[in-house]
């Protein structure tokens, strides 16, 4: 079916369009040649009649004309036009005019025919050969033909020719009325031809319907959707069975890892307990030697140290493993309150600043309420823990610069920018960071102690916020990782005229009393 | 500050563990391994705090917390490898006063236990009255309608801090700070589900509490008594 119609057009419209197609083509061809054969006949018919009229009328003008004998030649043709029309007996004659010619001149009985409206091929015939001949032309006085009987008139007194014009005025109205009934009829077929390729394609497509109607349903997560229970042993009936075949593996397939994934949240539920009682006890030990490290040789202080300190790591490496598989399992529900952006951004920093300080990088905030408080519908855990490592990561891969941390209500959504002076991260590695214990610094020495997962545990809370994560980054000039969340409804309605004048000087805090629209918080340094 | 701590714990390493921590910060450990004796052996040792593994063999940890609070308001901190909210809103529920999840430090385990067991220093005798409800700090009494009423000693110093400045709104940040001893952040739930319990305890019906009222988006308050106008912020429910 694709070799004809556009391939995007409807089935049910290509099959009623090829249909149709069909049987226009069958309808004229049909028509055409019952037109053709009729008018054959009806032509054959009257020309037979003409000129055997015609024989008849020819057959006394030479009595006729040896009556004119004296008489000029114009008077001589006149008389004959005159006898020839001048119908006698059996009613009148079945032609129009007739035009009689020697070869002086011609002379007609009505003056709207002339001697050269017949053409030349007659004229041969009849002058040359001397038999009866007919041709068809167009009528000079009026719409549609006519028929001219030619035939040559041998008298004592001369040759003449005669031509006589024949009316066609009936077999044309008859090829008409057959023509016009022929076109109601075909509409009407085509009409029926339509409606019946409409209705049976219909039924073929039924159950075609039906199936695409359970598929959609199953689609949309009901897979106990089944085609009903087909009885007949068609092609569809086949369809149907291996469609409800595929439904049911699918369905077990789908129970199957369900299980698995069900297995797997119950197995990193497993591990988090059975792990954690042991590490407690290790802990709690580690503390105990690590307090009284300075009973113990200088070697043991050292290991009681690196103990102490690599227990710290190996927990937040537990923990990050624990939460990764917990998204892994799609066991993570989101419970969001309503966070204000702007606080919580302000504890991040604040939590971070023994760090800052210690790395002699200043941190600054600034939350743009311009379009509204920058609230968001969230689990404040999760954020403060998005956030927290951007800022970290902008710290530690800062020397002696500046961390900036921008949130603005852009529309339904708010925007948070964390930008360092750091080394920024090579084009290569850009694309890889938020994948699990990538490394964009590998060939530097570890000195933060992060557990390679930060970034990646960072994207599944964003996305789990229904918001994005994505980074800018300069070699040597820094990095800028922008978060966008989905706003929480506005608190306040936005203040467009003081937008706009806020919009010249974006840099400006303007801190104004108790409603202050941007707020400064400057650390470290 | 001297104190007999009850660990209910199966695991012997962490309860040896348990044991030398607490003794080196002078206190008096009793250890049970098993939930089925844990009620015996807090009958018998009469101890100031219980330390109450969640999990455990025989007798589950939320049943024995609930079976703690029918017959004491003895300070139960909750041992918790779970950190999934509802594991640990179910342990508070059942009474627990705090939790602490597993792994911690030693330091963390202490503080949390100190904060438990610390007595706020009063200074003589000390009655606070709101509503229908009379406290009397020293003796650590409540009276409702000159009933009493049994509070734990968590939920006497929650209502105290609360009812030492009437119609103050406490965030639960500062409660977290002055009744649970959190220095840091601490989880909010602590405060939401204890709010719960007291609310059980001194409301005349605690679908629709007027003493301990909720200000939402900021915290709680001790609620102005009937006919008190307070045009400074509308309490959530009441007429």
């Amino acid at each position: 079916m694709r070799w004809f119609g556009p391939p995007r057009l409807d089935l049910r419209a290509r099959v009623v369009l090829f249909a149709s197609a069909v049987a226009i083509c069958a309808l004229l061809l049909l028509g055409l040649s019952l037109r053709a054969l009729l008018a054959n006949s009806l032509y054959n018919q009257r020309s037979g009649e003409a000129v055997q009229e015609v024989q008849r009328l020819i057959s006394q003008a030479p009595a006729t004309l040896a009556g004119t004998v004296g008489l000029p030649e114009r008077e001589a043709q006149m008389g004959l036009v005159q006898d020839l029309t001048s119908a006698q007996g059996g009613g009148p004659p079945g032609f129009k005019a007739v035009i009689v010619r020697s070869t002086e001149l011609s002379s007609e009985s009505d003056d709207r025919f002339k001697i050269e409206q017949v053409p030349s091929t007659l004229v041969n015939k009849v002058f040359v050969k001397s038999e009866i001949a007919y041709v068809y032309v167009d009528s000079p006085i009026g719409p549609g033909r006519m028929l001219i009987v030619g035939a040559p008139i041998r008298s004592d007194q001369g040759d003449y020719e005669s031509y006589f014009f024949y009316p066609l005025t009936f077999q044309e109205e008859t090829l008409n009325r057959l023509t016009n009934f022929l076109v109601i009829v075909s509409v009407g077929l085509l009409a029926a031809v339509i409606v019946m390729a409409a209705i049976l394609i219909g039924r073929v497509l039924r159950p075609v319907q039906r199936a695409r109607d359970v598929a959609e349903e199953i689609a949309a997560g009901n897979l106990d959707a089944r085609i009903p229970q087909i009885t007949t042993h068609d092609d569809f009936g086949r369809l149907a069975e291996s469609f409800n075949r595929m439904t049911d593996a699918l369905a077990q397939k789908i129970g199957e890892l369900e299980n698995v994934s069900n297995l797997q949240a119950r197995f990193v539920s497993d591990v988090s307990h059975e792990l954690r009682t042991p590490l407690a006890t290790v802990r709690m030990a580690a503390d105990y030697i690590h307090a009284a490290r300075a009973s113990l040789p200088a070697d043991a202080q050292r290991a009681a140290v690196l103990l102490e300190r690599e227990l710290e790591r190996f927990e937040n490496l537990l923990e990050d493993l624990l939460e990764i598989s917990r998204f892994d399992a799609g066991v993570v529900r989101l419970e969001p309150v309503e966070v204000d952006l702007g606080r919580l951004l302000d504890e991040v920093i604040d939590a971070l600043d023994p760090i800052a300080h210690g790395r002699k990088v200043s941190v600054s905030l600034v939350v743009d309420t311009r379009q509204g408080a920058p609230l968001v519908a969230a689990d404040p855990r999760r954020l403060d823990r998005v956030f927290s490592n951007l800022v970290k990561n902008a710290i530690e891969h800062t020397t002696e610069g500046a961390v900036r941390v921008n949130a603005a209500r852009r529309g339904d959504e708010v925007v948070i920018k964390v930008e360092d002076e750091g080394e920024g991260i090579p084009a290569e590695d850009l694309p890889h960071i938020f994948e699990r214990f990538y490394r964009a610094d590998a060939h530097r020495a570890k000195t933060t102690g992060g557990t390679g997962l930060g970034l990646a545990i960072a994207l599944e809370n964003v996305h789990l916020h229904g918001g994005s994560i994505t980074v800018t980054s300069e070699v040597a000039e820094g990095s800028e990782f922008t978060v966008v969340l989905p706003a929480a409804k506005p608190q306040a309605e936005p203040r467009p005229d003081e937008a706009t004048t806020a919009e010249r000087q974006p840099d400006a805090a303007a801190i104004d009393g108790d409603s202050q629209s941007e707020a400064e918080v400057v650390l470290g340094g | 500050m001297r104190g007999r701590v009850l660990v209910v714990d199966d695991d012997p390493s962490l309860g040896e563990m348990l044991g030398i921590v607490l003794r080196q910060e002078g206190f008096e450990p009793v250890f049970v391994r098993s939930g089925d004796q844990a009620i015996a052996a807090f009958h018998q040792a009469k101890p100031d705090l219980v330390l109450l593994d969640l999990m455990l063999p025989g007798k589950d940890g939320l049943e024995i917390c609930r079976e703690l609070r029918m017959e004491s308001g003895v300070p139960i901190v909750m041992l918790t490898a779970k950190t999934d909210t509802v594991d640990i809103v179910l342990g508070l529920e059942s009474g627990a006063d705090d939790y602490i999840t597993k792994p911690f430090s030693a330091k963390e385990l202490v503080a949390r236990i100190r904060a438990r067991l610390r007595r706020r220093d009063t200074d003589g005798a000390e009655t606070l009255r709101f509503h229908d409800v009379e406290m009397d700090v020293m003796a650590h009494q409540v009276t409702k309608g000159g009933k009493s009423i049994n509070l734990t000693p968590l939920e006497f110093e929650l209502l105290a801090t609360l009812a030492r400045r009437p119609r103050q709104v406490f965030t639960r940040e500062v409660l977290l700070e002055q009744v649970w001893g959190y220095r840091y952040a601490g989880d909010t739930r602590l405060v939401n589900v204890h709010v719960q319990r007291l609310r059980a305890k001194i409301e005349d019906d605690p679908e629709n509490p007027r003493v301990v009222q909720t200000v939402r988006g900021v915290g709680y308050r001790i609620g102005p008594e009937t006919g008190a106008e307070d045009p400074g912020i509308a309490p959530e429910t009441g007429p």
